[in-house]
């Protein structure tokens, strides 16, 4: 199993995406580049000044208005343990649209999504994060993040990127400098809920051009799973 | 049926003012009074038909338009519930729609200019937020 197989198997999760809008084509969907979903617009009478997004499978899976979807596509910077962003709307949000493939993720989106995972393990406070940076200059602006949670926390954090580098001592924080090429190109991130099922949650994405990313993010157990194992299999 | 053929099986009492060719009955109204009946009339001033299944989507995402939080599947098992057995016939007794309930299909009626009216005026003032 390797991450590229891991986003294909996600590509063959179809969805259907509804824009239900008075507008024709509401700009927040032109950032909506996806590849397994298929996005359909229906109108709502024009007086109107609301519109909503419904998701489906074979049923309903839920729905979000076009408003409330800004905040996934312009996320607020705020640490993990920032309650009054990150609370019970900052994760409906993403659980509404995960495992949907996106094409063209900025860095902050998925910043966005990290700090909703982050978030989790905050609050669960143990079991195990894993972390991925393609640059070691990512990890540096993301290392005062990680070493609170190192410290504040029962977290078992395990930091990866392609550099040779040695971390002061903290317990509950391990770096380690891999030589594996797929480090250098993916963004990820995995937090195992402690055993916890609702808690787990995973974040993989493919810098496929500069600052443009291909992937998504889930909260399915075995995919979750699944992640975490190519990631220590890579450290190996 | 029409919504002023439903009008000509109300109980209008003996005031001839209220036999108007154009006026809306009370069932109108009483429909009108519940949110997700409102919400299905809005849809269908822009739809001349859907499914129930599209119309529980509607107003399920609809009707939560403006909450951050999860609108899930058990939101919309309730909706669709009460759609299939107590606002859809209702709304189809006002003579409102047409619902065939094997084919799970909802076909708007003719609606009088009156009542198109009286629900493109709720409709604006309900789902125009800047409105004020």
């Amino acid at each position: 199993m390797t991450f590229e197989k891991i986003l294909t198997d996600v590509e063959d999760r179809r969805r259907r995406l509804v824009v239900y809008s008075s507008v024709d084509d509401p700009d927040i969907v032109d950032q909506f580049t996806v590849r397994n979903v298929s996005i359909e617009r229906r109108s709502l009478p024009g007086e109107t000044a609301q519109g909503f997004v419904v998701v489906r499978d074979d049923e309903f899976v839920g729905s979000i208005g076009l408003e409330e979807l800004r905040l996934l596509m312009e996320p607020p910077l705020a640490p993990p343990w920032d309650e009054t962003v990150i609370g019970e709307a900052y994760r409906a949000l993403y659980e509404l649209l995960d495992d949907t493939l996106f094409v063209s993720l900025e860095r902050r989106q998925l910043l966005g999504a990290s700090r909703e995972l982050e978030n989790r393990a905050w609050n669960v406070g143990s079991g195990t994060l894993r972390a991925g940076f393609q640059r070691f200059s990512a990890l540096e602006t993301q290392l005062p993040v990680y070493t609170r949670l190192a410290r504040d926390t029962d977290l078992e954090i395990h930091v990866y990127s392609e550099d040779e580098w040695q971390p002061t001592s903290e317990p509950g924080f391990t770096y380690h400098g891999e030589a594996h090429d797929d480090i250098g190109r993916f963004w990820f991130l995995s937090f195992d809920g402690d055993g916890d099922d609702r808690q787990m949650g995973a974040l993989l994405a493919e810098e496929r051009t500069p600052d443009e990313f291909f992937g998504f993010w889930t909260y399915d157990p075995a995919l979750v799973t699944e992640l975490s194992q190519i990631v220590e299999e890579m450290a190996d | 049926m029409t919504v002023d053929d439903a009008c000509d099986t109300c109980d209008t009492g003996d005031d001839p003012v209220v036999r108007r060719v154009d006026a809306v009955s009370d069932d109108v109204f009483t429909a009108m009074q519940h949110r997700d009946r409102r919400y299905t009339l809005y849809f269908l001033l822009e739809h001349d038909g859907t499914s129930v299944d599209e119309l529980a989507d509607v107003v399920t995402g609809w009707t939560h338009v403006g909450e951050y939080g999860m609108v899930g599947r058990a939101d919309w098992t309730r909706v669709y519930t009460a759609l299939l057995h107590q606002h859809l016939p209702m709304m189809e007794s006002a003579g409102l729609l047409v619902f065939d309930r094997e084919g799970g299909v909802i076909d708007r009626t003719e609606w009088s200019p009156s009542l198109v009216r009286i629900v493109r005026l709720a409709h604006n003032a309900e789902t125009n937020v800047h409105a004020g």
